[in-house]
């Protein structure tokens, strides 16, 4: 009996003070998460950036555009659908704010330059620089004012920067970006997915940039002509040839296939097809790039769907082109097609018309398209606008042009009454900021001031397309 | 341990030989008699021991005992003999060992308030039940077989107050959602700790489609889940207690937030050994359906959809095939009733078999079964098949010392049919289909290959091509989703009593399993399994829990004694989950990843926690009337933050029974008034306090999309969206309790009310951050919920005659909770609801109808003038006669219930026995995302009503009334209306239902499909005959026989338009219950039982 109670009592302090070192509780597997690494390098972290820039250019924001500039059309009475009919909320593109922001974007961008300032690596940081002027300058596009000095910092509410300041820090990033790629340092070389680390590539590339960015200022400037020249300048050191286009990049693996062919696999995919007005403008052109958008309908032939007046679904083209709709086709995002386009506008716009026309012949050559002769002013940046609606097909910058130049005579949905209190029958002019966003951040304005501010566009887009 | 372990299996060896009739060597005693209630019945699976001998046994079926006092243990001495059963009240008598035969009968008075049983409280303490300072709800083994279901979480519907339990549907091996006075916490699924004697088992529930975040990743979208307490067989257990909120299950501390189940399985007794033999056939079907159209074919705008061959309906792009918008089908045409063609009678058959007995130094339970559920889908697959062993055995080697094992073995296997948001599963494709297709034969006649409303006619060039959505018995009899688990758990002990008044407990128990997961879409499927996919996985999950308490007794004087436990608690969790998603078949079968041609990234998930505790209690019974208790936990575990790892959780509590101080009243036999108050928590998740980097799939449109941060074979990673927790210390509530129990009119009832208020504090919430900082969300102690409510009780036993009885029990209750604090964000989501300062908890924010009073003027012109002298509220109806949409998300919904509410009752007449148990839930509205689809495709009931839609607009249809309608008036949207189109009559069409408005999953304007999902539902209702005749025992050798017919969930009383209210998408997975979007149906059954006794 008292040895059962001595063994008792050191089976009881053994199994007390055993445990009592506290070591049970941490160590591997319970300090750290087993599951995720808890480091990256810069080179793994720019791999993860391109992925994340190259699908946040083509999926919802992208699908939703081509809809809006009736490129695409939506059907199937579900979310595309709905989309199309500017049935849209704070949610609808919560994802895309993310993806400014959140890994793959700026807070990874941040990284990658601090890496590369520390290691003296001035190619890659110039690189790490073109792609967070071109993550933050298409989120002003999208969205106006947003949070950029404040942002990915020690704020939980990143206050908003004017668009206009936005821009004006794109424009320095990809100033600095194309003095450095001349600087020392072996840039990312493979990781650079795009251009494989060719220096010239990206010089061309930021030039480029820089002119679209500059036009994205010029509706609202006072001194039109100066920003035409910048872009003139900028755009004369641009991308000089479609071998040096800025694509995204695919292979036909399951996770690295391009998220619009992705997507015409799913049910909701096949919701999203051709629109009509798109396609009619290139039957009439007898373009040649029809057959790479679009698929073929029913009859053998190409249509597509009109948001006000319901086609009958035979005649309707899927987005299933025969050059596009495979799973590593590289989506162009900036390319020699638009660098021309914008040499012939700002031309055309300083009066230098016959110019403004070699720009737009080079432009058209690609397609291939005939030269155009003789047409000038007015009519010859609607021939530009026209030319770069086409060129530009499932590019989010046809939106900003439109915004701008109100090219091409886009008719808005109307619902069947005519009432669409809310769209007051316009195309929306901006995006709603994310929900989760708005949601924290008490800097972002409410859905209802969103609608109720500018009619619902952004501060570069002073005047409403009729 | 090893010695343990080697010492186990000869006394389990020894349990199974030993003779129960072992002959002592020298004059044993045997014990003979009967026990009877006090009406004249007797009473099987009495207790019949001599407590100071440790000798004893239970009665059969017809009262009857019989058991021996070894020859060498007789001295002629005078011993007590008790005799004790649930409910009645115990009885002693002294009687004398001499040699040869005694006799004894007992007859038993019923105890319905359960006066000195003892009742486990949790971590090794237990107490008698009027000592209790909580309420208390058990659920008798009879209770739980009478539910006839066979998921033991589902068997406790209606069976305590504030004990909602939701069922996700009535697919075998469907998982069932508890939830103990109301929303708690929001962190995991919000589900109680079960303990299984003494030891904590898993209970989680994991959808295969949660491991494919590739094709959505939502437990909504692929089969049913079921959650790994119904691995546990019912027939195993003796009594099961629910320990609500914190006062009462803060000796589990970190993990009671949410509550506690107890289950104590049955036991071998000395005596007579006991065989019983279970048998039940059951049959099932559908307990609702969804009404569908049958009036107007396939097709839009009046305009029927071309369905020759080659026409539009072999084109899946042809928006004109997808929806139910054609013409009248003409008189005469074929019409196919989708709502019900998938359906059949399904089957349980249930077998199980004890065996249990013992002799006053070793004891044995051993027990088998074997389950097999057939569900009411036609075809063969779906199916569970649950088999179980139990072995369970005693033995005192000395006075002092009695160790004991208890083994469990369970084999499930689920055959499971895919449904939800999934095109691949049956509900969709079925309840969109247009009636006037025939889904069947759903392959081709020509050549074999799978048609679809959508794409009727494959060539044979097209065995993989997409079909838009799958023909509903292509899948159900062509997939394989199989969930096969092989699960062991149980736990070795020992009891040393030391001295008179001191004893420990030892318990080491262990949980293992491997539940091997396959999804297979076979080849010529659509959409996210185009081309075929194969999903194969591994879910392993090992938990090893070491209990050891120590607990003295003492008495200060005949007016103060108690009890002092301590204890410690060591727990090791382990979680593992391997997935691989394999796409396109090399060949048609096998769905192996070998036969796939493509791999999307490996999930491979584990989690590790380590829980160390102490916990003390301490109870002082004073005057034998007043009744105190006080414990305290510290909690360390793995999972809390770095800065705060261990935590206290104290309790205390005080029960009265006023009438032994005032005395009892003829009118009043007992009465108790009892206040408790107690803290216990909810842990964090794991791993949330260290940075991470993403490597998975992301940036897709929709489910089926994405790409990886890896590219072109170089490694890619992306900063982890969630931000490390700096400080995470466990969720805290705080409740209060405080009750009254008394028993009326000399026990001809009884009843109970208890009231509570409960402060979750440090609310732990997967927090929204700003994603312009660069992060996603952060775990933080976010908010402070409040959850307050009331539960009354009332049993009344108006006759009880030796002949007949009758009784009825009352269960009411309500709570409600609300989200006191938020840091941060407005409003938090979880599940389908979310966490807004207060709102109550999980109310549904989503989009509505601009509304006077509530949308912001701005929206619309004019809108401020049209809502002058409106009440707020108004709906705001526009030129055209329509609503207008608000862009600004709101709370459109609450899908609490107001109170909940059971009628239980019994009637017996002489051996026949029928009871009856109905289950209330009033109120609660959810968006009924079915139905909006369902309008959305024209195939929805209400559709039948419908407007001329053409392409050149809608006009009333003349010979139909319900065609126009008219806002806020005659049932439809009914409520105050202003502006310039209110009390304007409109054709409600294709315009409406296939509108921006009102087909509320596609659009976000869930507003215009609320519904409430309150019930009434006829839970139980069975007719039991006790076959105990002598003959029985002559020539059938058998103690007694029980027949019993009996009908589960036999009919609903709902305003819900669609399945049973009690369904639910993501089932025990999600947080909030109610979320509805094609999931399967609920079953009702007619269930055949017989059970033999020896």
């Amino acid at each position: 009996m008292i040895r059962s109670i001595k063994v008792a009592a050191v089976s009881l302090g053994l199994a007390l003070g055993g445990a009592g070192c506290g070591s049970f509780l941490t160590g591997e597997k319970l300090s750290s998460d087993p599951n995720q690494p808890s480091s990256a390098t810069r080179d793994q972290l720019f791999v993860g950036v391109q992925a994340n820039l190259f699908s946040s250019q083509e999926n919802s924001v992208a699908m939703t555009l081509c809809m809006w500039m009736q490129q695409c059309a939506g059907v199937g009475g579900r979310f595309v659908d709905q989309y199309s009919h500017y049935v849209i909320d704070e949610f609808s593109w919560d994802g895309n704010w993310f993806n400014v922001y959140t890994g793959g974007g700026l807070i990874d961008l941040r990284k990658i330059e601090a890496s590369a300032r520390a290691d003296g690596d001035s190619v890659y940081l110039a690189i790490a620089k073109i792609w967070e002027a071109f993550d933050i300058g298409t989120a002003a596009d999208l969205w106006g004012d947003i949070p950029y000095t404040d942002a990915v910092g020690s704020s939980a509410t990143p206050t908003l920067d004017a668009q206009a300041s936005v821009y004006d820090s794109v424009q320095a990033l990809l100033s600095q970006a194309i003095v450095e790629l001349g600087g020392p340092g072996g840039g990312p070389g493979p990781q650079d997915l795009v251009y494989g680390g060719d220096k010239a590539k990206w010089i061309a590339a930021a030039n480029t940039l820089k002119a679209r960015y500059y036009l994205h200022t010029v509706e609202g400037a006072a001194n039109k002509a100066a920003v035409y020249g910048n872009a003139i300048t900028a755009a004369s050191a641009g991308i000089g040839a479609s071998a040096g286009d800025l694509k995204t990049f695919h292979t036909s693996a399951t996770s690295e296939r391009n998220i619009w062919y992705q997507f015409q696999l799913t049910t909701f995919g096949q919701d999203v097809v051709a629109g009509k007005f798109l396609v009619d403008l290139m039957k009439a052109r007898s373009d040649p790039r029809l057959p790479q958008y679009y698929g073929k309908n029913k009859g053998g032939g190409y249509g597509g769907q009109d948001m006000n007046v319901p086609q009958p679904s035979d005649s309707i083209s899927a987005i299933k082109g025969a050059g596009r709709n495979v799973p590593d086709f590289r989506q162009p995002l900036v390319t020699y097609q638009e660098n021309e386009l914008i040499l012939a506008e700002a031309y055309n716009q300083t009066g230098n018309d016959p110019v403004a026309l070699t720009h737009l012949n080079n432009a058209r050559a690609v397609a291939p398209l005939p030269a155009l002769v003789a047409i000038t002013g007015p009519a010859l940046l609607d021939s530009i606008m026209i030319e770069k609606y086409v060129a530009l097909f499932q590019n989010i910058e046809v939106w900003s042009d439109y915004r701008r130049t109100c090219v091409p005579a886009l008719v808005p949905y109307r619902t069947a009454n005519g009432a669409n209190p809310i769209w007051r029958d316009k195309i929306p002019g901006r995006l709603y900021y994310g929900g989760t966003e708005g949601n924290v951040n008490s800097n972002i304005p409410t859905t209802s001031q969103q609608l109720a501010t500018n009619g619902f566009r952004n501060p570069n887009d002073p005047a409403d397309c009729p | 341990m090893r010695v343990r372990c080697r010492r186990f299996v000869p006394v389990l060896f020894a349990a199974l030989c030993a003779s129960p009739l072992r002959l002592g060597a020298q004059q044993p005693v045997t014990i003979t008699g009967r026990v009877t209630s006090d009406a004249g019945v007797p009473l099987g699976t009495v207790e019949v021991t001599i407590p100071a001998m440790g000798l004893g046994t239970l009665t059969r079926d017809d009262g009857r005992y019989a058991f021996l006092v070894p020859g060498a243990r007789v001295s002629g001495q005078t011993v007590t003999l008790t005799a004790r059963r649930l409910g009645y009240k115990a009885q002693s008598a002294q009687i004398t060992l001499t040699a040869g035969g005694l006799a004894h009968d007992f007859t038993l008075a019923p105890n319905p308030l359960q006066l000195g049983e003892v009742v486990v409280t949790g971590a090794g303490t237990a107490t008698a039940t009027e000592k209790l300072g909580n309420v208390r709800n058990t659920v008798s083994a009879e209770q739980i077989d009478k539910s006839n279901e066979t998921n033991i979480v589902e068997a406790l519907a209606a069976k305590a107050p504030n004990v909602q339990v939701t069922g996700q549907s009535g697919d075998p091996g469907a998982s069932s959602f508890i939830q103990i006075r109301g929303i708690r916490t929001v962190v995991g699924n919000n589900q109680p700790l079960f303990i299984v004697d003494g030891v904590p088992i898993d209970n989680s529930a994991t959808s295969t489609s949660s491991f494919n975040p590739v094709d959505g990743g939502y437990p909504g979208e692929g089969t049913v889940v079921t959650n790994r307490a119904a691995d546990l067989n019912p027939n195993d257990i003796e009594s099961l207690e629910i320990l609500k909120g914190a006062a009462a299950g803060a000796i589990y501390g970190a993990r009671a937030g949410q509550g506690v189940v107890l289950i104590t399985t049955k036991s071998g007794r000395a005596g007579a050994t006991h065989f019983s033999l279970r048998s039940s056939a059951s049959f099932d079907d559908v307990s609702h359906v969804w009404e569908l159209q049958t009036k107007y074919g396939q097709g839009s705008l009046r305009v029927h959809a071309d369905t020759s061959v080659g026409g539009s309906c072999d084109n899946i792009g042809a928006g004109i095939c997808r929806r139910s918008w054609g013409p009248p089908i003409p008189a005469g045409a074929a019409v196919f009733d989708h709502a019900r063609e998938l359906y059949t009678t399904g089957h349980v058959i249930e077998n199980a078999m004890t065996v249990s007995g013992g002799n006053d130094r070793t004891t044995f339970y051993l027990s088998g079964e074997n389950l097999d559920n057939n569900g009411f889908f036609v075809g063969d697959n779906d199916r569970y098949n649950r088999t179980t062993v139990r072995v369970k055995g005693s033995h005192r080697p000395s006075e002092q010392l009695k160790i004991n094992a208890n083994l469990s073995y369970a084999d499930t296997r689920g055959h499971y049919t895919q449904r939800g948001n999934n095109v691949n599963g049956v509900q969709i494709p079925v309840m969109r289909t247009p009636p006037d297709f025939n889904n069947l034969p759903y392959l081709d006649p020509i050549n074999q290959l799978h048609r679809s409303y959508r794409f009727q006619h494959p060539k044979a060039t097209d065995l993989v091509a997409d079909r838009g959505f799958d023909n509903p018995f292509y899948d159900i009899y062509e997939q394989r989703n199989l969930g096969n688990v092989g699960r062991i758990f149980g736990n070795i002990g020992a009891e040393y009593l030391a001295t008179s008044w001191l004893k420990f407990n030892y318990t080491l128990g262990a949980d293992y399993s491997n539940d091997e997961r396959l999804e297979g879409c076979p080849i010529s499927s659509s959409d996210v399994c185009f081309s075929g996919r194969v999903i194969e996985g591994k879910i392993v999950t090992y938990q090893i829990d070491h209990n050891l308490t120590g607990t003295v007794n003492y008495t200060i004087s005949p007016r103060a004694s108690g009890t002092v436990t301590l204890g410690q608690n060591l727990n090791s969790e382990n979680h593992r989950n391997l997935f691989q998603v394999g796409r396109t078949l090399v060949a048609p079968t096998p769905f192996k990843l070998s036969n796939t041609v493509l791999r999307d990234p490996s999930l491979d998930n584990e989690t590790v926690i380590h829980r160390e505790s102490y916990f003390g209690q301490a109870t002082l019974d004073l005057f034998d009337q007043l009744y105190l208790v006080a414990s305290l936990r510290n909690d360390g575990f793995s999972n809390f933050g770095r800065l705060s790892r261990r935590a206290w959780f104290p309790k205390g509590s005080a029960a009265w029974t006023f009438t032994k101080a005032i005395g009892e009243r003829p009118w009043l036999t007992f009465g108790k008034v009892r206040v408790a108050y107690g803290e216990a928590g909810t842990e964090p998740p794991p791993y949330v306090t260290t940075p991470t980097f993403f490597s998975g799939i992301f940036g897709g449109i929709a489910q089926g999309t994405g790409v990886t941060p890896t590219q072109n074979g170089l490694g890619g990673l992306l900063t982890g969206g969630q931000k490390p927790a700096d400080v995470l210390r466990p969720e805290r509530s705080k409740e209060f309790e405080a009750g009254v129990d008394v028993g009326l009119f000399r026990d001809r009832a009884d009843a109970s009310l208890t009231v509570y208020s409960s402060t979750t504090s440090d609310v732990i919430l997967s927090t929204p951050l700003a994603p312009s900082t660069g992060y996603s969300n952060q775990y933080t102690n976010a908010a402070k919920f409040r959850n307050r409510g009331a539960e009354a009780s009332l049993n009344v036993r108006p006759l009880q005659k030796p002949e007949y009885g009758w009784e009825v029990g009352l269960q009411w209750a309500r709570n409600r909770g609300y989200v006191l604090t938020l840091n941060g964000p407005q409003y938090i989501f979880f599940g389908d609801g979310v966490a807004q300062v207060g709102q109550e908890i999980g109310v549904h924010r989503s989009l509505g109808f601009i509304r006077c009073g509530i949308s912001d003027t701005s929206l619309v012109a004019g809108l401020a003038a049209a809502c002058v002298g409106q009440p707020a509220g108004a709906l705001y109806i526009d030129a055209t006669g329509f609503p207008v949409g608000d862009p600004k998300a709101r709370i459109v919904s609450n899908p609490n219930p107001r109170w909940t509410g059971s009628v239980r009752t019994a009637l017996r007449y002489h051996k026949l026995q029928l009871s009856g148990l109905l289950d209330i839930r009033h109120g609660g509205v959810v968006a009924n995302g079915s139905k909006g689809a369902l309008w959305s495709y024209g195939t929805h009931k209400d559709t039948e009503h419908r407007a001329i839609c053409t392409s050149a607009g809608c006009v009333a249809d003349p010979n139909d009334p319900l065609s126009v309608r008219t806002f806020g008036r005659g049932g439809w949207y009914d409520g105050p209306v202003a502006g310039p189109g209110a009390g304007t009559a409109v054709p409600i069409g294709q315009n409406w239902y296939n509108g921006n408005l009102a087909p509320c999953p596609f659009t976000g304007y869930d507003e215009a499909c609320l519904d409430d999902d309150g019930y009434v539902k006829l839970r139980e209702l069975s007719v039991t005959y006790t076959l105990d005749a002598p003959w029985v025992q002559s020539s059938l050798g058998l103690g007694s026989i029980d027949i019993r017919v009996s009908g589960r969930n036999l009919h609903t009383w709902t305003k819900w338009p669609g399945f049973d209210p009690e369904t639910s998408g993501g089932g025990s997975t999600d947080a909030i219950q109610g979320s509805e979007y094609f999931g399967n149906p609920q079953s009702r059954s007619f269930v055949f039982t017989i059970t033999l006794n020896r």
